[in-house]
């Protein structure tokens, strides 16, 4: 709302420097955007919240000014008047209240020199339009409007276009009653019908777009065809042009939802829609037409017929609202005085009957004020927000809580990046076409604002992905991330996506830099990534008890599975890990197709780790049940990560033996430490793999995996020939059961 | 050589002990000393052999001549000693000087690890308000349009429904447009009294630009009770900006408007980039608005089950990248979300 100050000081005195005037009316709820210095004048452009209709205008604005100024407001010229409605519209009051038809009200034609004998108003839908009302000006010049009006026009932002076309615009400004102006010669019938548009019904609008409406609309038709897109824009046909000579002035009062509704259906946001759709004064328009025929007047760019047309069958009262002060002080926590409350709500254009409780009678141009807590916001508004002062809630205070799974979110982030990954995160808008050819429908965005986010993702992996491209068309090739979010597996027609918890980590180019650090101790692999997702399970005190070759695995899990397909990963080079039979990660080398299509600069890896899982494992819930915004009905449920008892440290020494077993290559490193483990029984502390050797001499399609095997008791001193008993046991059974040669 | 003791036996014992002390401290490596301590100390030395032929001196003589010897071979051992502990100080520093290395050289290992801004500012958030009996709760970022918008007062076609602009996806459902629907969700589940916050992904249908992300991160929170105050509201709020932008922040409560909160304000704080002078970021005010709040219309506790009489509710809400962006002076919120590691290690 641009408000230039030259103008607003026609109807209230400001006495203060525009840019505290500015500071008082942000006090007040109504901040100014910008203030322009625009020549020798000062424009606010003031930033009105959809509550506050009765700010729309100037002297919306002015009554706000005086109310914190403590100065009156003038009203304009020709505003207050009353003007003389036409000699049968009381009739028609009686007889739309008479009638049960759907006909609604009706003006009928009188005698000449009157504006009722010149138009008919008809109100098929008194809801949709409580009130019209239709003045008729005769002897009209059109032509451009005096400088002083296009100037204060021009500077409210509403281009000037010629006498009639500027008045409406100038009372609108005004006084907040939006105006539309007809042709009269140009209305077919000379008889107005407001009615619901029927159902493909057209109407070329003065912006030159025809536009199909819906029976939800209200239009305002001369008996044939609709002329006008009611309280939004008028009709092309019957716009005012260089020989109009009689004008049908409309000031009317519309349905607010209604036309909210119809603006946004048709896109079509005009000045008049934008006061309408917050709720205008029903009790406006008549003043609207008095001023506006006295600056036609003025102008002596028309004459207004007597009798303006009123078609208003149930007017609106001031409503009445019960204001317990006492109430308004508890509810605020600061004490205002109730001869303070009523001098402020008087000051608002209340009346007010003072009592214990205040019988406080609300202005029809304030239509945000009908229960007691908006007149103990308008109070505190004018009181002053900065007043009330800050206190602390009293009463019991419970101690502060976080609900398991953000802990466990904690806990894993923080994990992450002490195995020095750095959190990233991305959109969860994505694009429907698959980049990654993944075949997974997406939950589709019905209104997407563009193609490239038109779905919601299906899983992190593609996220990651472009990040490690993003990054490596920046020439920084060395990457090392992870992402923990929600993925959206769509749930199928009309219902809700299922929302999973999930992680993803990627890893590309060196993660150990500097000078002479050998290429092949720099570079990230698989078992580097495979050692971070060991540091994950540990932080939630589980264990992978499966890792298998994801070509061993089924190429797609189930279809509302949160882990990706098997083609995404190197056939040679992936896994699948399951704890409890549940798979629970997949990860390995990015399919070099996959690479290429990512325009990544090198090898990378990736690991989709379905998290929900994960965290239901940990709290116990077998099948990874769901863990994600469950809001129990009392705070502080089971954690998910508990706290790990400790283990007393080792009181007898330890036995440490090498083993180094030779194994056909199709015998799995992991097989051959379940072999150990199996046959070791308790005593074994660990067997850390620390060799792994093929070449001469060991045999063509074999290789070497060297353990070191640490044995201890926990009660007692282990001997040599103990050691060697369990040695002996592991011996046999990688003979046995891996085919496995020992070498010493 | 018998009789009285010469002169001479004496300069000559005096003699071989200068001798044998030159002789250590000339010896320049062990052994070189070695070689020295034969010479007077060992079984054919100076040293020995003088004690024989101290059979044929006087009677008379002897002892005395015995005494001296024995002083020679004592002073004769010390300063082969501490030469030998002198060589050994000196070959151990050539040692540590020959492992020398250039302590200029850049260090050397893998990067760190680094948390995203966001989350991190997030958790801080949340754990500033765990201080203040907070439960930090989290709800689904699909909901139903019904407890998006109506059960927070906003009928469809509603006006304020245009500054949250949203998603849909079909069926009635819709990408949450602020975390305020999570309050409704924890009010329908529990009874009063109550406090807690939640946060995370929330969407509006906005054009992308330098202030705009389509997905973005509210944080919010709320308290029902009985006696429960706007002056509360304040305190709380005020606790939260000075614990996360410093003891000194200043802050400034404007009248707003939200449909699910009457009184409705917007809280700004001291703008801290240019300190209150007025800058590009206050638009020259020295106040930038950093949440939006208010009492929870009554209408709203009703809708949730909640008696608006007997109990008053406070709640408010705000975007966690405005926050970051002021604290780090980021200046262009799609920074947050291209994942380009210079800026993700620097914050
Ligand atoms: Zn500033």
């Amino acid at each position: 709302m641009r408000v230039p100050l030259e103008w607003l000081r026609e109807y209230v005195d400001i006495d203060i420097a525009p840019d505290v005037l500015a500071e008082r009316l942000a006090g007040a709820g109504l901040p100014a955007e910008e203030v322009i210095q625009a020549g020798e004048d000062v424009v606010l452009d003031l930033e009105v919240t959809s509550n506050r209709p009765d700010c729309m205008c100037l002297l919306g604005i002015a009554r706000e000014v005086g109310l914190l100024l403590s100065h009156p407001v003038r009203l304009p010229d020709g505003y207050a008047e009353r003007p003389r409605t036409g000699r049968h519209t009381g009739r028609t009051r009686r007889t739309v209240a008479g009638r049960t038809s759907r006909r609604g009200a009706s003006a009928p034609v009188a005698a000449p020199r009157d504006a009722g004998d010149r138009v008919r108003i008809e109100v098929e839908d008194p809801a949709g339009c409580p009130r019209f009302t239709a003045a008729v000006i005769e002897d009209v010049r059109i032509g451009p409007s005096p400088a002083w009006m296009r100037r204060r026009l021009e500077a409210a932002g509403v281009r000037a276009i010629n006498t009639v076309v500027d008045v409406t615009n100038y009372v609108m400004l005004e006084t907040g009653q939006p105006m539309h102006a007809f042709d009269c010669d140009r209305l077919g019938t000379r008889r107005l019908l407001v009615r619901r548009a029927h159902p493909g019904e057209t109407l070329e609008t003065l912006d030159g777009v025809t536009r199909t409406l819906d029976p939800d609309m209200l239009v305002i038709t001369d008996g044939t065809r609709p002329v006008s897109l009611a309280g939004i824009i008028g009709g092309r046909d019957t716009e005012i042009g260089d020989r109009t000579a009689t004008v049908l002035l409309e000031a009317a009062y519309w349905h607010a939802p209604t036309i909210g509704r119809t603006a946004r259906r048709l896109g079509l946001r005009t000045e008049a829609a934008a006061r309408f759709e917050r709720g205008a004064d029903p009790n406006a328009p008549p003043a609207a037409q008095s001023r506006a025929a006295w600056l036609l007047a003025e102008m002596s760019a028309g004459r207004a017929l007597a009798g303006m047309v009123d078609v208003y069958p149930a007017p609106v009262q001031p409503a009445t609202v019960r204001l317990r002060p006492a109430r308004a002080c508890a509810v605020l926590g600061t004490e205002i005085a109730p001869a303070e409350m009523v001098r402020i709500l008087r000051a608002l254009g209340c009346r007010v009957t003072p009592g214990r409780t205040l019988s406080v009678q609300v202005p029809t141009f304030r239509p945000d004020l009908v229960a007691e807590v908006d007149l103990i916001e308008e109070l505190a508004r004018v009181y002053g927000y900065d007043r009330v002062p800050a206190t602390l809630p009293r009463g019991d205070t419970t101690p502060g809580t976080m609900a398991p799974v953000l802990a466990a979110d904690r806990a894993v982030r923080d994990t992450l990046a002490g195995c020095g990954l750095v959190e990233a995160l991305t959109l969860t808008l994505v694009r429907s076409a698959p980049q990654l050819a993944d075949g997974e429908p997406r939950a589709a965005i019905a209104n997407p604002l563009t193609q490239d986010h038109d779905a919601l993702r299906r899983s992190l992996v593609p996220g990651v992905l472009e990040v490690l491209a993003t990054n490596a068309a920046r020439r920084i090739g060395d990457a090392h991330i992870f992402e923990l979010g929600r993925i959206f597996v769509p749930g199928g027609d009309g219902h809700r996506p299922w929302e999973r918890r999930s992680l993803a980590i990627a890893l590309m180019g060196r993660w150990r830099r500097g000078w002479n650090v050998p290429a092949e101790h720099a570079s990230v692999d698989l078992h580097h990534l495979r050692w971070i997702l060991d540091v994950l399970c540990e932080e939630l005190a589980l264990s992978a008890d499966d890792v298998c070759p994801l070509s061993a695995a089924p190429a797609d899990l189930a279809g509302t599975s949160p882990l990706g397909p098997a083609r995404w990963w190197h056939p040679g080079r992936s896994a699948e890990l399951r704890i409890g039979g549940h798979p629970v990660a997949r990860y390995g080398e990015v399919h070099p197709d996959l690479v290429a299509a990512s325009k990544l600069p090198h090898r990378a890896y990736v690991a989709e780790i379905d998290l929900e899982a994960l965290y239901g494992l940990a709290a116990g819930r077998p099948g990874g049940a769901r863990v994600s915004d469950e809001i129990p009905p009392v705070p502080a449920p089971r954690p998910i990560i508990t706290a790990r008892a400790f283990t007393a440290l080792p009181r007898y020494p330890e036995i440490e033996r090498d083993l180094a077993a030779v194994v056909p290559d199709a015998v799995a490193a992991g097989r051959v430490e379940t072999i150990i483990r199996e046959a070791a029984g308790p005593w074994l502390e660990a067997a850390e793999l620390f060799d792994v050797y093929a070449g001469p001499p060991i045999p063509a399609g074999h290789r070497s995996l060297a353990y070191r095997v640490r044995l201890r008791a926990p009660d007692r001193t282990l001997a040599a020939d103990d050691a060697e008993e369990i040695l002996t046991r592991v011996r046999i059974a990688l003979r046995t059961r891996a085919g496995a040669e020992l070498r010493e | 050589m018998a009789g009285q003791l010469s002169v001479e036996d004496l300069q000559r014992i005096a003699e071989v002990g200068q001798e044998a002390e030159r002789a250590c401290a000339g010896a320049s490596s062990e052994a070189a000393l070695e070689e020295v301590r034969i010479r007077y100390l060992g079984r054919q030395g100076v040293i020995a052999q003088a004690f024989r032929a101290l059979a044929g001196a006087p009677a008379e003589d002897r002892p005395r001549l015995g005494q001296l010897l024995n002083a020679l071979k004592a002073d004769v051992e010390r300063a082969v000693r501490r030469r030998a502990e002198s060589l050994a100080a000196e070959t151990g520093l050539t040692r540590l000087a020959e492992e020398r290395i250039d302590v200029t050289l850049p260090g050397r290992g893998p990067l760190p690890g680094r948390r995203h801004v966001l989350s991190r500012t997030m958790q801080e958030m949340a754990e500033i308000f765990i201080g203040l009996g907070f439960e930090v709760v989290e709800g689904p970022e699909v909901e139903a349009d019904h407890d998006n918008f109506e059960r927070l007062n906003m009928p469809p076609y509603h006006p304020a429904r245009d500054a949250q602009d949203s998603f849909y996806l079909g069926g009635g459902w819709v990408l949450r447009t602020h975390t305020t629907v999570v309050d409704v969700h924890v009010m329908e589940r529990r009874t009063p009294p109550m406090r807690a916050i939640s946060y995370g992904h929330c969407y509006r249908r906005d054009p992308v630009d330098a202030s705009h992300s389509p997905m973005f991160q509210q944080l919010d929170g709320f308290m029902v009770g009985e006696g429960v105050r706007f002056s509360d509201l304040k305190g709380v709020l005020l606790h939260f900006a000075r614990a996360f932008f410093g003891p000194d922040t200043r802050t400034r409560f404007a009248p707003s408007y939200f449909p699910f909160t009457e009184p409705s304000a917007e809280m700004a704080i001291g703008c801290v980039i240019c300190g209150g002078r007025g800058c590009a970021v206050c638009k020259r005010s020295g106040w930038v608005e950093i949440l939006g709040c208010g009492m929870f219309h009554p209408r709203v506790l009703e809708l949730s089950g909640i008696d608006p009489e007997r109990y008053t509710a406070f709640a408010w809400g705000m975007g966690v990248e405005r926050l970051a962006m002021l604290r780090h002076r980021i200046d262009d919120i799609r920074l947050f979300y291209e994942g380009d590691l210079r800026f993700l290690r620097q914050v």
